[in-house]
């Protein structure tokens, strides 16, 4: 079995657990529309995933389920016993296929007949406008040999994250215990101490690293199954697409990241799908044959932030607005700005596809989407122009994540700038004209404005003399930050400062040097606005 | 015993030369004075924050956010963890006093309501005022002074 095909096979055992534990509930609370959405889903994810694998027999058997749930959904159908046994009946014989080849063999195939039969009959009666009240006429299989043993997938363990949250503070705790010793036996230097202390940093060292790795995965671990994805999904439409990934060194949260794989996926099938266009239509309109499918991943400020962006038709405000007032979101007379009506695709049913096709279009994907992201804490919106292309931006939050900072001092006070945001160190002898009453300098030929960070931080100015100058990226513009001194490039751990500075965005949290001493992180976007605010308003 | 059941332990600290008190049950620690760092833009009873084990800990001046004048740490200035808010997961704040006194029994009767001292008495931070025997120590309700909503409320309006 290929690595793909064993990481479908275990995701798809997990969703048959999932639904067979929402079938019970819903055997229970038969009208609990959420329940039923969420058996929906389940199965609208894994006709998609195994669609994107090949695996027909599976892929058209969760269709025809799939179907019911859609009629329940629709309020066309009720949820009965009948329904809930043949669903249940279905999901065992999913179970047995995933187990087996994915075949129909000769043990099989009388049992996909029935099966499948009797959920035709269910679409049937429906279909005639008749609710299913007559389940004794179904063939219900309940056979105990049909019952497979559900072998445990156990690749890795999963701990809760408290224990992990638990563990890296113990860790950091330690880190700077050994920064303590390490004063101490320097002032003391006994010949064994200084060889226990110097075992002990090493092993320490060792813990951190181990304790942070396990952490933290670049994105590139989530993203390299995509290529293959897009590659055959481009193929089965007939599309041509490049897929090109950015700043996949980016680190993320494992956590974090586990809760993105689907969103991700949807959101990319959607791309193919929804947003490139056939190449043929494609040169007509003058783009390249090609389409462009860009996944990039940066961090900035509090935030780490994925892009996923394409090149293709975008979508159509037009149409957004028809049926959001079709579906009685939104008022004819309201007024909507374009942006605001975009994010309304996040909405549960809500979908502007003509057709219903195998990988989306049933206005399941971006509900889901937004839904998955807000578990993981993070923020979604979309950005799209027609015939220009999609852009969808998920913000993350940060909290474990290590950033890669400089460490300032700033009025003898220490402080990290994310070196994401850095451009170029300069000292300020090295600068050949500053006018310090407009507040902008001239360094090789080039005029750049400047902040002095004590004046700004402090709110006292020179009360030492700045040495260094830090040019850091404000949207398009460069700026300089005035510093004390540059001490030099620090891995940050964020740790937030807590409720009681909530409404302090400059700072974007706080983090422990190896001596114990806190360095605050800036938001460097946060600091230039607000000096900016201040100066406008001055004026 | 039954005077027992009824008495609460109480914290006394000091702050200029008034005495206050505050329930143990809400004291997690007592720290002595460490570097604290201040965090720009916040308001002048906000400290700053400190380490604490590698948890960020943020301080609150109590001198400072009951009007008295700021004076220089002594040796016996410390900072008293406290938990705000009930619940499993309390909001955890330094205070920082000039001094840490003892633990002292006070039974119901030992502590007047506020209420009945009179209106020079902001009722809305000292719930009562506790007899030690030759003193008064006034007793806070940490939920109502250092509240971290209510704190940014006012630092926002000032």
């Amino acid at each position: 079995m290929n690595p793909f095909e064993a990481k479908y096979t275990s995701e798809a055992l997990e969703l048959l657990a999932d639904l067979e534990k929402l079938m019970l509930l819903l055997e229970t609370h038969p009208d609990d529309a959420s329940l039923i959405q969420q058996v929906f889903r389940n199965l609208h994810t894994l006709k998609g995933n195994s669609a994107m694998m090949g695996f027909r027999t599976i892929t058209d058997f969760t269709h025809h389920l799939e179907a019911i749930y859609e009629l329940v959904r629709a309020g066309k159908l009720k949820i009965s016993s009948a329904i809930i046994n043949i669903t249940l009946a279905s999901l065992d014989h999913l179970s047995g296929l995933l187990n087996g080849d994915k075949q129909i063999g000769d043990s099989n195939k009388h049992l996909h007949d029935i099966l499948t039969n009797d959920i035709v009959t269910i679409l049937d009666y429906s279909n005639e406008g008749q609710a299913v009240s007559k389940g004794e006429q179904l063939t219900i299989v309940t056979d105990d040999a049909t019952i497979y043993k559900r072998k445990p997938a156990i690749p890795g363990i999963r701990v809760p994250v408290e224990r992990l949250d638990t563990m890296m503070s113990l860790v950091t705790e330690l880190i700077t215990l050994q920064a303590k010793l390490n004063v101490l036996t320097s002032e003391h230097p006994q010949p064994d101490l200084v060889a226990a202390a110097e075992s002990l940093e090493k092993i320490s060292t060792r813990i951190r690293d181990n304790a942070f790795s396990m952490c933290m995965v670049p994105v590139e671990n989530m993203v390299t199954p995509f290529h293959r994805m897009v590659r055959d999904l481009a193929a089965e439409l007939h599309k041509e697409i490049d897929f090109v990934t950015e700043g996949t060194e980016t680190e993320l949260d494992k956590n974090i990241m586990e809760g993105l794989q689907d969103p991700l996926m949807h959101l990319l099938r959607n791309s193919i799908d929804h947003g490139i266009e056939e190449p043929a239509l494609r040169q007509q309109t003058g783009k390249p044959r090609h389409g462009r499918i860009v996944l990039k991943a940066y961090c900035a400020g509090a935030h780490v932030y994925l892009e996923i962006q394409d090149d293709g038709k975008g979508m159509n405000i037009e149409k957004i607005r028809r049926t959001a007032i079709k579906n009685g979101l939104i008022d004819e007379s309201d007024v909507i700005s374009d942006k605001e009506l975009q994010q309304l695709v996040f909405v549960p049913g809500f979908s502007t596809a003509d057709q219903i096709t195998e990988t989306s279009g049933r206005g399941v994907g971006m509900d889901v989407v937004k839904r998955r992201i807000a578990d993981i804490k993070g923020r979604v919106s979309i950005h799209s122009t027609e015939h220009e292309g999609t852009t969808v931006i998920i913000q993350l939050p940060i909290t474990l994540s290590i950033i890669d900072g400089l460490l300032v001092k700033v009025n003898g006070a220490d402080y990290v700038i994310p070196l994401s945001a850095v451009d170029i160190c300069h000292e300020v002898s090295s600068v050949q004209l500053m006018n310090g009453f407009a507040q902008v300098m001239v360094i090789d030929k080039e005029t750049i404005p400047f902040i002095n960070l004590q004046e700004e931080l402090v709110g006292v100015s020179a009360a030492r003399q700045s040495h260094e100058i830090v040019i850091v990226h404000y949207g398009e513009k460069k700026i300089g930050l005035l510093v004390d001194i540059i001490a030099g490039k620090f891995q940050a751990v964020l740790k937030p400062l807590g409720r009681y500075f909530n409404h302090l965005d400059i700072v974007s949290g706080a983090t422990i040097l190896g001596d114990g001493n806190i360095a605050l992180v800036l938001d460097t976007n946060k600091v230039i606005a607000q000096s900016l605010n201040k100066k406008s308003k001055a004026i | 015993m039954n005077l027992m059941q009824q008495a609460d332990s109480y914290l006394t600290f000091t702050l200029d030369a008034a005495l206050f008190a505050v329930n143990v049950t809400r004291v997690l620690e007592i720290l002595e004075i460490k570097p604290i760092v201040k965090v720009p833009m916040s308001p002048s009873f906000m400290r700053g924050v400190i380490n604490l084990r590698g948890n960020i800990l943020p301080v609150i001046d109590a001198r400072i956010k009951f009007g008295m004048t700021d004076t220089p740490f002594t040796i016996d200035s410390c900072i008293i963890v406290m938990g705000i808010g009930a619940g499993k997961d309390p909001l955890l704040v330094g205070v920082l006093v000039d001094s840490v006194r003892e633990v002292i029994e006070l039974r119901e009767a030992d502590i007047q309501p506020s209420t009945g001292i009179g209106a020079f008495c902001n009722s809305e931070l000292i719930v009562g005022m506790g007899n030690t025997g030759d003193n008064f120590a006034m007793i806070l309700e940490p939920d109502k002074v250092f509240a971290a909503d209510e704190l940014m409320l006012l630092a926002a309006a000032s």
